[in-house]
């Protein structure tokens, strides 16, 4: 190829390929910016010199670019061409294809074009959440570690002008708790992860499963992950380090026991810290609740690692102290669908702790009666929020609605189903009492099941939880007969 | 800290939605001076006044306050500094609010004047790229039998929406603050495809949330009244842009629609759907 007759690569395709964009014609786009990235290809392997830039051939002798220019200006179109390529199959829903070419966008950004660290570092932030969804957690990793040390760049240049803004500091740490809240955001999807892979069919960590894990893990070779970690490489050398010495400070295998998980867990913890400094109740509550859902989840599913129940209880206590005050001082006018996961999530909340004090009171010779107040507080407490919750979902004149929305359907049938249990677990000494809690259970369980009926769609959504409620409703009628004639000779 | 008394009463929102030039803020505006042309911002106004007039035993105070939403940044069209942005806070007793929005505050008989002022302030500049939102707040006072005090207090949004023609293709969901001309061309615009990949999947990343559905949010849908007026040019095509995806499933099935067909410079011609 003759350099002084060839126009760079990049300029026509590119223009060619906004064109036909902006016309709709999405397809014909990737053609001509596809021709672009392989005519780049080509000719860097063919010849290493840049080209002319298009400019060039309208200039005078002397003002012609140095080679330094010419190649800045070559690799930046051809960026371009990465970037609109990226958009191109974005549009065409290619999204791991587009993900690709971000990914080499941001890449090229570092080494060729110029940056803002700030944007750079909320991008590559960004782009970990999309690798989030695919699980591929050392590629968000990645992300995540360059996001903070290239963000850390910005804070070091110092301005131009004296006068930066309070506005701009403003802005600068808000970006960082973005940042933190997408680390919190891969510390709980890690863990999340971790714990699919380990639960058995009852949600409880299985331990062959676990040896079968780990004894994987040692076989496992080190050579694809290289291949694939330097694909994603970000940077020069000295960006390398810094960023390696980040990503050393958290794992990115799925943690298989405690202790490995609960490392993830403090990482994570820390960063709702940072989050939670900038995003305060009062002024961000939207943001604020959702970091400290995500601090709750954090701790629910570090639970699951934990064998021990009392320490279990004691986690789930925390959840309870971080998510109650919050709820008690939102108002539902304005923030009803918080509101509602807040109820729901406390209701679970003292569910799960209540069946654990249970199941820890049956290894116990006899319940002491500190257990049995507490086993009964706590369902008391649960079923208080499920009710609150299903309260929500009445209309303005206080009627329960007749069929319910999809989005709320499970949940509702689920408490409705929860609290039915709960009043059968309700331990009393109290005949009577005990009648009427099982009358309580039954008519739960049958709304469920006439609910079903009414509305059969609504199966599929709550089988297991409607077969059990259909066997209850069977059974309870009976026992409470057999309950009413042995407490009747002393009425 | 707030008053016990204070309950809230009704919300309300009316939005005018449609392509540029299609009679958008002239359903709004209108023109204040001729009764005839009133467009639906005085002529609320000249609703709240006759109820008003027409009360017996009860003190209103009437508040109202006028803002802009372009590229994602909040104006405040009533200060004198148009150039402050502002930011959209949210307090966990009353919800989402704008700091440092001004009002004017007027009891009842002179608001009139000072809302033709507001009718002839300088429309915001981008008045097909922005959104203004226009808010009455009617707080009503009355002596319970209790003898306190008992304060309700509604608001309503009036809302001239942007332009709904879709944005460039390849520009993505909203434009970003710097670079104003060419935003696809620029890579400063990389965010908003990257955000793109993340959108609607299970990990959320919040700061891209629109400012026009967060400050409207209390008055879409729940105990909200909500009235969307479309407004159709004879060019009218149904494109989709994100926003009016964002507005339909806020408001799913409560809006009413109300079709308002330029045909010409004339006529009008008025459908309920």
């Amino acid at each position: 190829m003759n350099t002084a007759l060839m126009l760079p690569p990049g300029t026509t395709e590119n223009n060619l390929g906004i064109l036909w964009s902006e016309r709709g014609e999405i397809k014909t786009a990737q053609t001509y910016l596809e021709s672009a990235e392989a005519l780049y290809n080509q000719y860097m392997k063919e010849n290493g010199n840049p080209p002319l830039d298009p400019n060039e051939h309208f200039m005078a002798e002397e003002e012609t670019l140095a080679d330094q220019e010419r190649s800045k200006r070559f690799e930046k179109a051809y960026t371009h061409t990465l970037y609109y390529l990226a958009q191109v199959y974005q549009h065409l829903e290619m999204i791991e294809k587009a993900a690709q070419y971000c990914h080499t966008t941001l890449k090229r950004q570092l080494e060729y074009s110029g940056y803002y660290p700030v944007e750079w570092a909320l991008n590559a932030a960004t782009l970990s959440q999309y690798y989030l969804t695919k699980q591929c957690f050392m590629e968000s990793r990645h992300c995540l570690a360059a996001a903070n040390v290239i963000f850390s760049q910005a804070g070091q240049v110092p301005s131009a002008e004296d006068n930066e803004t309070e506005q701009d500091q403003q802005d600068l740490r808000q970006r960082k708790a973005e940042i933190a809240r997408c680390w919190i955001k891969y510390c709980l999807t890690l863990l999340q992860s971790a714990r699919k892979s380990l639960e058995d069919n009852i949600g409880e960590l299985d331990p062959d499963r676990q040896s079968e894990l780990k004894a994987q893990r040692k076989k496992e070779e080190d050579e694809k992950e290289k291949g694939r970690k330097k694909a994603v490489l970000f940077g020069t050398s000295d960006l390398c380090d810094s960023i390696l010495a980040t990503e050393e400070k958290v794992s990115c295998i799925c943690p298989l026991d405690f202790q490995e998980a609960r490392e993830v867990f403090l990482v994570g913890q820390n960063y709702v810290h940072e989050a939670k400094e900038f995003f305060q109740f009062d002024g961000y509550v939207t943001d604020h609740i959702e970091i400290v859902q995500d601090h709750s989840a954090l701790f629910k599913v570090l639970a699951f690692f934990e064998e021990d129940y009392e320490r279990r209880c004691k986690m789930h206590k925390r959840r309870i102290d971080m998510l109650e005050p919050m709820y008690v001082d939102l108002n539902p006018q304005f923030y009803l669908l918080i509101s509602r996961q807040l109820q729901f999530e406390l209701a679970d909340t003292y569910y799960e702790m209540m069946d654990l004090k249970v199941a820890i009171g049956n290894r116990l010779e006899e319940l002491d009666s500190h257990t049995i107040k507490k086993i009964n507080s706590l369902a008391q407490l649960a079923v208080k929020y499920y009710e609150l919750f299903l309260d929500s979902l009445r209309n303005p004149d206080k009627i329960f609605p007749e069929k319910l929305e999809d989005d709320v359907l499970r949940p509702a049938m689920v408490a409705k189903f929860h609290i039915a249990r709960l009043y059968g677990k309700l331990i009393t000494s109290d005949g009577k009492k005990q009648l009427e809690n099982m009358q309580s259970s039954l008519e739960y369980y049958t709304f469920l099941v006439d609910y079903c009926e009414k509305h059969p769609e609504a199966v599929q959504a709550i089988e297991t939880e409607l077969e059990l409620s259909k066997e209850m409703v069977g059974l309870l009628p009976t026992r409470m007969e057999r309950l009413k004639a042995k407490l009747s000779p002393f009425s | 800290m707030r008053s016990p008394r204070r309950r809230t009463g009704f919300n309300g929102t009316i939005l005018a939605y449609g392509q540029t030039g299609t009679g958008k803020t002239y359903t709004m505006q209108g023109a204040w001076a001729d009764p005839e042309k009133r467009g639906v911002i005085p002529s609320s106004f000249e609703h709240v006044f006759t109820h008003i007039s027409r009360s017996h035993n009860q003190q209103y105070l009437v508040r109202a306050s006028y803002l802009e939403i372009y590229q994602e940044e909040i104006r405040d069209l009533l200060a004198k500094d148009q150039s402050k942005k502002l930011e959209l806070k949210e307090n966990p007793e009353t919800g989402v609010y704008i700091k440092d929005l001004s009002s004017f505050v007027e009891h009842v008989m002179n608001l009139g004047s000072q809302a033709r002022a507001v009718g002839s302030t300088n429309m915001n500049e981008h008045s097909s790229r922005s959104h203004a939102i226009f808010a009455i707040t009617v707080e009503c006072s009355q002596a319970g039998p209790d003898g306190e005090d008992h304060i309700r207090v509604g608001k309503l949004n009036l809302v001239d929406l942007a332009g709904s023609e879709r944005q460039s293709k390849m520009g993505g969901p909203g434009e970003r603050p710097k670079e104003a001309s060419k935003i696809n061309l620029s890579l400063s615009a990389l965010g908003n495809v990257i955000s793109a990949l993340v959108d609607g999947k299970s990990t959320h990343v919040p700061y891209r949330d629109s400012k026009l559905t967060r400050l409207l949010q209390d008055s879409l849908g729940g105990n909200a009244k909500t009235l969307m007026v479309a407004t159709l040019g004879p060019a009218s095509h149904s494109r989709d842009s994100k926003l009016t995806r964002l507005l339909q499933d806020s408001l799913g099935g409560n809006a009413k629609t109300l079709m308002v067909a330029t045909l010409g410079p004339a006529s009008h011609s008025y459908e309920e759907s």
